[in-house]
Parts: C-alpha cells; sequence; structure tokens
C-alpha cells in the first residue's frame, strides 16, 4: 500500500488517476487550484477521512471531478495516537502543506508544541510539523524560494536530531519530509542513522502520466527533453520499472518550479557515502519497499503486456 | 512599449545575411525525434519508440532499424574512427552498433543499472576511447574501450550466470536478463556480441543535483580532454559556472568556449580560458532553447516553439526560420548525400525530421569529430555595431525622470539597461530606492581571474538611464527615434547619458570577450539624476554589500570643453538650491537685494573665506584654455571656481501687475560653491543671512526658508596612477594630450560617491561642447562615442595590468 505520493503537473492531473484509480490507491489527501481564484486563495484544499480508499464512494466521484496541478496523497498507516481526522495527513498552514512517512524516535523528548493552534493533534507527526514552522524565517510569507524551504527542510531535521541527541536517544529516526508552498516542492529520504536505510522514496518524471492497460496499470512516458509531470512517491505507483528511480537514502530532493527535479546529498554526520547501509530497521518499522519486491512486480507488469 | 532587449541584431531579413537554409528533405518518424545522428552513409535517429531508425542520406530511405532498446532513446552518439554508433536510453542501458553492418555489437550498463535511471546524454573521447554517459541520478560515468576490461559474452550471461568481474575491480552483478533478452516478437533481431559493465570506479555520483541533460567534450591536446556537463540544476559544469537561467539542455563546444542553451529562452557563453561568462544571448526570452548545433562560427540554436535561429560570431542573429510544429527537441550537423555542402538536420515532437541545406560553409567543416581548427569567433569587427544597435534601443524609451506619466517609460529603460548588461556578460539587477523612484540598475563584470590571488581593482562606473524631457519643438527629428547624419547621432540622452553608458558597457564586454578584463567593473546606473538623485545615497548605503569594495570610480556625463580636443574633466562646483516664501505680504520686500552688492559679489558673511585661492599653473591653464575656446580666462575661472549666486524666478500671486501688492512672493535662490568653501556652513549662513536681513527689513511678514537640496564640490586628484591612466589612455586613442577641464555645473554623486567608497573619481567626457544636452537636437559624434568606448578599453587594460595601485 502506498504510503505517500506527490503529483506536480504543468497540466492538472485527475485526481482518479492519482488517487483512486491505479491499483495503489490512497486516500488522504490535500490538493491546489488548477485555476487561480482570489475569493478561494492560494491554499490548498485538505481532504481526510479515517476509512479505508476502497471504501469511501465519495473520495471515488470527488476525484473524477477534480483536477489539480500538485497534489499531496497520504494514507495513515500508523498506529501510534489517536486515529482522528485531526491527526490526518497532510497538515496545512496558510499555502503550506506538510506530510510525512516514518517515525521519531521519542525517549523522552518533549518537542515542541508552540503551534498547536496551527495543527491539531497529539502524535509525534504535528510536533514535526511544528518545529517545521518554526524554523522558517517567515512561516506566512506569500512566496517562499526553493533555498528557503530547502534550508528550512535541513534545520528541522538538525534540530530534530538534536533534541533527540540530547534527550539521549539511541534509536535511529525516520524522517521522509514533504513539503510546498504550491509552487515547489521539497521531499528528503532521511534516517538519523549512518548504518540504515531510511524509509523508502522513488520519483518518476515525464511528459505524460496514462493508464497503459486496463486495470489501473498506470504507465510514464517521454516524449520531451523536459519534463511534465514529477512525482514522488514512497513506493512506486506503476509497474513500469524504468518508470521510477529510488532517491538515495539521506537525500533532499526538490522539484523547482521550473520542473527540475534536483538531487541533493543531505550532508551531516549520518551520511556514509558509499557505504552499504542495512535494510533491516526500516523493513521491520514497515516502511521499505526495496527493490526487490518491485522487481517481482515489474515482471508480472511485462507479462501483463506481452 | 519597450524595445525588445535582445542586442542581437536581426540581421536575416538584410543583405548581410546568407539567408535560411532550404529544406531539402522531411523524414518522418511515428514518435518525438529526442536525439540524432549521422555517418557517412546514414542518418540516424532516437525517439520516443524503442527502435532507432536508420535512413540511408543518399536516398532519404528508411534503410533499417536498431532493436533492443527497451525505453526511449534519449541520445546517440557516433564514432566515426571505430563505426561505433552509442545510443543511451530509458531503459538505463547504452547499446552500441556498428555502423557497417547496422547490428548490435554491445550492450553497456551504467554502474548500478536500475538506479541510474535514465540515461540522457553521451560524449565520446575519440583520443581516450572513451564513452561518457550522463544520467538521471546526477551521475557521470564513464566506458574506456582501451582498458583491460574483458567484456563478458553473451552467452555467459544468457546464462544467468554472475558476471566476472573486468579487471576484478567492480562489483560482481546478475545480468539483467529481463532488459536484454529480445521480446518474443523480437527474436529475430541480432543479439549482441558482448555485455559490458561500467566499473564502480568509473563513476562520479552527484555530479550534479539535476539530471545531466547535455555534455560535449573540450579537445586540448595539453592538459588531455575537459568534459562539460549541463545539468536541469541549472549549472554548467567543469568549473562551476552558474547560469541562474534555468536548466541546461544543450551544449556546444568551440575551442574554449562553451556555449549552454539554458532553460529561459537564452544561450550561455563561457569562456573556459578565462572562467567568465563573456556573453548571454537572447534567443527568444522564456522559450527554452533545447538543442544547438555548430559549424565554423556560426550557431544554430532549436527552441520549443519549432524555431531555428542562426547566430553569427558578433551574436547577431543571421537566420530565423519556423522548422518544425511543435517542439525542435534534437540538431545535428553533417556532410550533404554529396561530400561538398553540409546539412542541419533537426528532429521535433511532430515526427519530423528534417533536412537543411547550409549554403554558405564559409571553409569546409571539422571532420565530425569535434576536434577542429576552427577560427577565433571575429567580435572586434561588430561591437561598435552593437554600440549603435543598443543605443537606438535605449534611446527609444522615453526615460524621462521628472515627468510622473513617465514613470513606466523609466522602469522600463531600467529593465532594458539590466537585460543589456546581462547579455554583454554581467550579472546584473534591479535595486529599489523607494516608494515612487525609478530603481537603480547595478551590473557587475567581473574580470578575469588573477593567477596570483592578488584581488583584482575593482572599478565603480556611476551613469544615469533618465533623460531630460524633449518637447518635439526644435527638433529635426524624433528625439526618442535615433537618427545618424552627418557623423553625428541625434536622439534625447544619445550624449546624456545612454551614449556613454553603453560605450563602457561595449569596451567592458569587449574585453571580457577577448580575455582581457583584468579589473571587475561595476555599473551602478541611476534613474533619478535629472531630478536631483533622490534616494540615491540611502540605497548606495543601502545596497554597499552587493556593490562591494570599490577602488575607483568613473563617470562620463558631460562634454569636452570645444569641438575637437579631447578633455578630461577634474573638478565641478557644488551647489545649495534654496526656497524661499513670504506669504501674506502687506509691503514691498526687498530681501532678494540683501544678498549681492553693486559689484555681483556675494554679501553672505564669509561666504569667501575659505576659496582656494589660484596658483600659477591654474592661471597658465585658464590661459591656454583661453585661446582654444576664444573665451576669456576670466569667464572660464569664474564659471569653474569662483563660487556664485543665482536668483532662478520669483513668483507672486494674485494679478501680477504693480498696482496691486501680492498676497505670496515665492523665489528660488541658488548658490554655487567652490573648493575649499564647506557646504554645511554656507548652507547655514545663507539661511542665517536671509532670515537676518529680512529682521533688519522690520517686515510684519513671515519668512519661510527651505534648502531643497545641495551638492558639494568635487576635484579630482591629478597625480594619482588612475587619473595618470585615463589621461594616457585618451592620449593614446586621440594622439593628443588631453585638456584638463572642470565645470560649472554640479552632480552630487560624485563626491558622494568618493566618500561612500573611499576612493577618488575620474570624470571622461565623451562628446563634443556642441551635444546640445538638456536641449533640442542632442547629439554626439560616432567617431567621439566609438573613440570614447577605445579609451575605456585602454584605460581598463592599464589598471587591469598594473593589478592594485595600492601602493600610489
Amino acid at each position: 500500500m502506498c504510503r505517500f505520493v506527490i503529483y506536480k503537473g504543468t497540466s492538472p492531473v485527475q485526481l482518479s488517476h492519482l488517487l483512486t484509480r491505479p491499483c495503489h490507491s490512497i486516500i488522504n489527501q490535500g490538493w491546489y487550484d488548477s485555476v487561480y481564484d482570489e475569493e478561494l486563495g492560494s491554499q490548498p484544499c485538505i481532504f481526510t477521512s479515517v476509512t479505508p480508499a476502497w471504501n469511501n464512494i465519495n473520495l471515488t466521484r470527488l476525484a473524477e471531478k477534480i483536477k489539480s496541478p500538485l497534489v499531496f496523497g497520504h494514507v495513515r498507516a500508523t498506529t501510534a495516537g489517536s486515529l482522528s481526522l485531526d491527526n490526518c495527513h497532510p497538515f496545512v498552514h496558510g499555502k503550506l502543506m506538510w506530510m510525512h512517512n516514518g517515525g521519531i524516535a521519542h525517549g523522552n523528548i518533549e518537542l515542541p508544541d508552540v503551534a498547536f493552534n496551527v495543527v491539531q493533534g497529539n502524535t509525534g507527526q504535528t510536533s514535526q510539523h511544528t518545529s517545521f514552522l518554526l524554523i522558517l524565517p517567515d512561516p506566512n510569507a506569500r512566496t517562499f524560494t526553493p533555498d528557503i524551504l530547502r534550508r528550512a527542510m535541513l534545520d528541522t531535521i538538525a534540530s530534530l536530531n538534536s533534541l533527540a541527541e540530547a534527550a539521549g536517544v539511541t534509536e535511529p529516526s525516520l524522517m521522509n519530509f514533504c513539503v510546498t508552498d504550491g509552487d515547489t516542492v521539497v521531499a528528503t529520504r532521511y534516517i538519523s542513522s549512518d548504518k540504515d536505510e531510511a524509509a523508502s522514496l522513488w520519483f518518476s518524471s515525464g511528459t505524460t502520466f496514462s493508464e497503459d492497460a486496463e486495470g489501473g496499470h498506470y504507465k510514464m512516458s517521454k516524449a520531451d527533453k523536459r519534463e511534465n509531470i514529477i512525482m514522488v512517491a514512497s513506493e512506486p505507483l506503476t509497474f513500469e520499472r524504468a518508470d521510477w528511480m529510488e532517491i538515495k537514502t539521506n537525500t533532499l530532493v526538490i522539484i523547482t518550479p521550473r520542473f527540475n527535479l534536483l538531487q541533493i546529498p543531505i550532508v551531516d554526520k549520518y551520511s556514509a557515502p558509499g557505504a552499504v547501509r542495512g535494510t533491516e530497521f526500516a523493513q521491520e518499522k514497515g516502511f521499505l519497499n526495496p527493490r526487490k519486491a518491485l522487481s517481482s512486480f515489474s515482471s508480472s507488469g511485462q507479462s501483463n503486456r506481452h | 512599449m519597450a524595445p525588445h532587449p535582445s542586442l542581437s541584431r536581426d540581421l536575416w531579413q538584410s543583405d548581410a545575411s546568407t539567408g535560411i537554409p532550404r529544406e531539402l528533405h522531411a523524414l518522418r518518424e511515428v514518435r518525438s525525434v529526442l536525439s540524432l545522428a549521422a555517418s557517412d552513409l546514414y542518418i540516424f535517429c532516437g525517439s520516443q519508440s524503442q527502435d532507432i531508425p536508420v535512413w540511408d542520406k543518399q536516398t532519404f530511405r528508411l534503410k533499417d532499424s536498431l532493436v533492443g532498446h527497451t525505453g526511449a532513446v534519449l541520445a546517440l552518439e557516433y564514432a566515426e574512427e571505430k563505426e561505433f554508433l552509442f545510443s543511451a536510453s530509458g531503459d538505463s542501458t547504452v547499446r552500441i552498433w556498428s555502423t557497417s553492418t547496422l547490428t548490435p555489437i554491445y550492450v553497456l550498463s551504467p554502474y548500478l543499472d536500475t538506479g541510474a535511471g535514465d540515461l540522457f546524454s553521451l560524449a565520446w573521447s575519440r583520443s581516450l576511447q572513451t564513452i561518457y554517459v550522463g544520467c538521471q541520478n546526477t551521475s557521470v560515468q564513464w566506458y574506456d574501450f582501451n582498458s583491460e576490461q574483458h567484456p563478458v559474452s553473451a552467452a555467459s550471461a544468457q546464462s544467468g550466470g554472475i558476471q566476472a568481474a573486468p579487471s576484478g575491480t567492480s562489483t560482481p552483478r546478475k545480468a539483467h536478463n529481463r532488459d536484454i533478452s529480445p521480446h518474443s516478437d523480437r527474436s529475430a533481431a541480432p543479439a549482441p556480441r558482448a555485455f559490458l559493465n561500467i566499473p564502480a570506479e568509473n563513476v562520479i555520483d552527484s555530479a550534479h543535483y539535476g539530471y545531466i541533460y547535455c555534455m560535449a567534450l573540450l579537445q586540448d591536446s595539453e592538459a588531455g580532454v575537459k568534459l562539460v556537463t549541463g545539468s536541469g540544476d541549472e549549472f554548467v559544469k567543469l568549473h562551476a559556472f552558474e547560469c541562474d537561467n534555468g536548466a541546461i539542455f544543450s551544449l556546444v563546444v568551440k575551442d574554449d568556449t562553451v556555449y549552454a542553451g539554458c532553460q529561459d529562452g537564452s544561450v550561455k557563453v563561457l569562456d573556459l580560458e578565462t572562467k567568465t561568462l563573456v556573453r548571454n544571448i537572447i534567443v527568444q526570452e522564456g522559450i527554452d532553447v533545447l538543442s544547438m548545433s555548430m559549424i565554423n562560427s556560426d550557431l544554430y540554436t532549436c527552441s520549443a516553439n519549432g524555431l531555428v535561429q542562426r547566430f553569427s560570431a558578433s551574436f547577431d542573429c543571421t537566420a530565423s526560420w519556423h522548422a518544425h510544429d511543435g517542439i525542435v527537441l534534437s540538431s545535428i550537423i553533417t556532410h550533404g548525400n554529396s561530400k561538398d555542402h553540409m546539412c542541419l538536420l533537426t528532429g521535433g515532437n511532430d515526427d519530423h525530421i528534417k533536412v537543411w541545406e547550409l549554403t554558405s560553409p564559409e571553409k569546409s567543416p571539422a571532420s565530425g569529430t569535434g576536434e577542429s581548427q576552427n577560427d577565433v569567433p571575429a567580435i572586434d569587427s561588430h561591437t561598435s555595431d552593437t554600440l549603435t544597435y543598443a543605443l537606438s534601443k535605449f534611446v527609444s524609451i522615453a526615460s524621462i525622470s521628472c515627468n510622473p506619466s513617465r514613470r513606466e517609460d523609466c522602469r522600463q529603460a531600467a529593465i532594458w539597461l539590466k537585460k543589456c548588461l546581462i547579455q554583454l556578460g554581467a550579472e546584473a539587477s534591479l535595486l529599489p530606492i523607494g516608494e515612487g523612484l525609478n530603481p537603480l540598475v547595478l551590473g557587475t563584470f567581473s574580470g578575469t581571474t588573477l593567477k596570483s590571488k592578488q584581488p583584482k581593482p575593482r572599478v565603480l562606473f556611476y551613469g544615469h538611464y533618465d533623460v531630460i524631457s524633449a518637447p518635439p519643438e526644435g527638433w529635426d527629428s524624433d528625439p526618442f527615434h535615433m537618427t545618424g547624419r552627418n557623423g553625428y547621432l541625434y536622439g534625447r540622452g544619445v550624449t546624456d547619458n545612454k551614449g556613454p553608458i553603453l560605450a563602457v558597457a561595449c569596451a567592458v564586454a569587449h574585453l571580457l570577450a577577448t580575455r582581457a578584463l583584468g579589473v571587475d567593473v561595476v555599473f551602478l546606473i541611476e534613474g533619478e539624476e535629472e531630478c536631483g538623485s533622490t534616494g540615491f545615497g540611502d540605497a548606495v548605503r543601502k545596497h554597499k554589500d552587493l556593490i562591494g569594495h570599490i577602488d575607483a570610480i568613473l563617470v562620463s556625463n558631460s562634454t569636452w570643453i570645444a569641438e575637437d580636443t579631447p578633455c578630461i574633466t577634474y573638478g565641478l562646483r557644488g551647489v545649495v538650491h534654496c526656497a524661499l516664501e513670504v506669504p501674506h505680504t502687506t509691503r514691498r520686500v526687498h530681501l532678494l537685494a540683501t544678498l549681492t552688492d553693486g559689484q555681483h559679489q556675494v554679501r553672505i558673511p564669509g561666504f569667501y573665506d575659505r576659496v582656494r585661492q589660484q596658483t600659477d599653473a591654474e592661471k597658465d591653464l585658464y590661459k591656454r584654455l583661453a585661446t582654444i575656446t576664444g573665451r576669456p580666462a576670466s569667464s572660464l575661472s569664474s564659471r569653474w571656481r569662483e563660487p556664485s549666486l543665482t536668483v532662478h524666478s520669483i513668483e507672486i500671486s494674485g494679478p501680477k501687475n504693480a498696482t496691486v501688492i501680492p498676497g505670496t512672493v515665492k523665489t528660488q535662490v541658488s548658490v554655487r560653491i567652490v573648493p575649499d568653501q564647506d557646504l554645511d556652513t554656507i548652507a547655514k549662513s545663507l539661511c542665517l543671512h536671509l532670515e537676518n536681513s529680512f529682521k533688519d527689513l522690520k517686515s510684519p511678514n513671515e519668512l519661510h526658508v527651505d534648502v531643497e537640496h545641495t551638492a558639494n564640490w568635487w576635484l579630482g586628484e591629478l597625480d594619482d596612477f588612475w587619473f595618470k591612466a585615463l589621461e594616457s589612455a585618451v592620449q593614446q586613442e586621440w594622439g593628443m594630450e588631453p585638456l584638463r577641464i572642470r565645470e560649472g555645473g554640479s552632480i552630487p554623486s560624485v563626491p558622494f560617491l568618493e566618500k561612500e567608497f573611499r576612493c577618488h573619481a575620474l570624470h571622461l567626457p565623451m562628446g563634443q561642447s556642441s551635444d546640445q544636452a538638456h536641449l533640442p537636437n542632442e547629439r554626439i559624434s560616432l567617431d567621439n562615442l566609438r573613440k570614447g568606448k577605445s579609451v575605456i578599453e585602454r584605460f581598463l587594460s592599464t589598471v587591469g595590468e598594473k593589478g592594485t595601485p595600492s601602493a600610489s
């Protein structure tokens, strides 16, 4: 099951292509309007539900009738905290939308809760959102540059690390975070460990994303040097092997407003270039979709086509 | 409506152009044409579909199809001497084909093939026998065909065994049967001879942050081969040039010059020797440049709107035509079907390949490998034309700062100038100076990095892009349409100050392009000069960090004293502008009469105390100048070096006849000050004198005195290194010693900048005394403009060679 997906395209996508029709469907989502409307403003719309996607007839109906150039989709699969609509990703503050996948090792850390009036909730997730907002120079700014969002993201990770360190937490934290202001998307695949793989994160880019075979088998195609569509997901959303690239552990990716995907290594004491990381930790936590699993998908996908 | 910012002249409709290439043939492909290559016999096409069609060059008939890839073919590269065609694909493999037998030879997999993603770009080095691959995972990888690595035979790979590690260096990996084994419907296709793997040590991870869209090789016999790469992260790498105009989609290299086609529709011209950006060609604003090809000194650019354009060595556009319905994605230049002419091949997402006959190769091109005997671009002969072409555009923007309805024109002039400086190789930006005020244009040309770590001298050039108004009365031609007559260019601003600004900019650009710029030149061009430079001082102080350290200030904002002898200005008077108002007048006032006496001497107490005495040398100078100008020496000295007082206007309310005493009297008074009068002291004593005189009149009225604006005097340093360098530059260019002159007028920014940056200012007038600045028929001699540019080049060369004159 897909835990999260990000879509950014030069033209808006019908939500159903992303969220309900592919085999991997997800339920909680936030999206920006495809046409700016002064009255509606520039903040995204959020849809959350505690029931499974395949049970939600209203979601299916809505997804057929809404188009958006930038969508965050999220499935809440953890059991930590209470299961209520207030705790469902994605979170919104003004123009900003945030979600994450993974888990913060708690120990006895007291995480900052200053922005509780912004984000209602009582799990670690909201606290990360809070600290992210705290670290932005101006969370209410009208625009953010890719650089400001990148630095805020790195500062947030660094501050969570130092909080954990100060509290003597030794267990690594999985920090796959995503934030967008509607123009730029910044996402991380990160773990506070130099020995383990982070929760998985993949991306795909191309010019069109369409149903290649019946039954929700989607394919990305490439008819230009440039990218019109960039997707980031916790696991591949289509069956085409070549469509998806794994983002390296401890890397920050940026989808720029001009549709360039940048992959920037996060350099800190947990970066271990060249080292082989173990997959057990993330797998144990249920956050790894390794290549092996994908390969089996891939061959079945091909046999379907031939 | 502002003119188009491009400084590239559209020559393609004129005689200078050799015409638009003739379309010889069109080839139909099934899907978007992403890449092209050609051998002597064939044309190869990489497209969104997986197979590579092969056309016969003679007949343009489809000859064959190279079958094997399972993803779009994103790049093709031809190695002539090996008869290899390399194809890079979205299936994360490079396939190598024989161009004689049209059969597969090898399949090359990148290191961590599944992690490398799409393979976007290829470059073949003949001398190193190495293929370079640019990947989606931001790595650059290469495979050396000279190396000891033993390719694994197809048979052993097919059997699914573990591959032998070449030279024992790479990690053993499982062959990817899925990619390699032919699909059932393709079983007829011949299998490749062997499977090759790129070893771990032939990988540069994170070579960029973005996808590596394009690469090119620099063949350098001394230093070996250098690889240049361009990426979605907005960098061209080799020396990490930042091109902050968007992703780099295409690259061509000629000698030590790299042309980078960018996302925003420009081409950056980078000089690798000096590590500088020498020019930024605006191809089409906002329309991505996706492919480029070069032959001799002609650059062909392919844009996302279907246009192909040709640019000459002087960066002029010499051809422009609609080549495809849609996006032009790829291009190459190759021999035509007979070897006597060259063809440009372009491929688009309209599923077509077009063959264009290039009619005018000035000389036979280098054999398709990129190792060529190319000539140095003839930049020199055209820069003057760029100067006048640019000036005609600049003049056409009516940037009249004192007229609020021209506010938008002023803004357009600032934007235009910024883009102009960027095209000439500067980094430029607009600096806001306050609500309702025209922004400053800041442009920095970075000189060549000196080998020694000695800091480069930095020269600040100050000028203004705003002009005085130009009512059409008295003009022989439209003031905002530059016209050339009898050796003069006419138009508002040609001499004050747009012409000199562009002459200096073109001089710097020329030095940059010829690797001769040894200084940084910072352009600081304001838009409020004709309105008293409001806000200038505060803005400069605020943005001082952006401007940086400055060693000398250069200004070119006045004219010679006569027609035929070049001059250098070394002094300006200062000024105190004062407004007086007497409301509710009940009696006539004679206040103004108290300002001067019968001998026209200013009666303000202490006014003359600090006026510097004339030296004998100065007296001799005035005598000499008097013979040249035909004006008495006393008139020169009183205008340049003596203070004066002027009553500009007396405005009275009510019916302006003598029988009625007016209700309010307003008047404007100004005092010109000279060395060593103190600006503040004079301003205060002027006010005090007026108030005291008013009291003495025992008038029942009130007096309002308001000092509206002030400017300090300025006197240059005649003995310093900079002045001497400028003087000798003028001497060399004009073949005569320049006259040292002063001005009776004021430029407040000059003394201000000297004080702020703690260095000396230099003032080089370019035009002649008959230039009519601020008057109808403003003009500048073309000769003066061009020689002015040359003087600046000589001056900057001298100060660049000598380094920072800290000792002087």
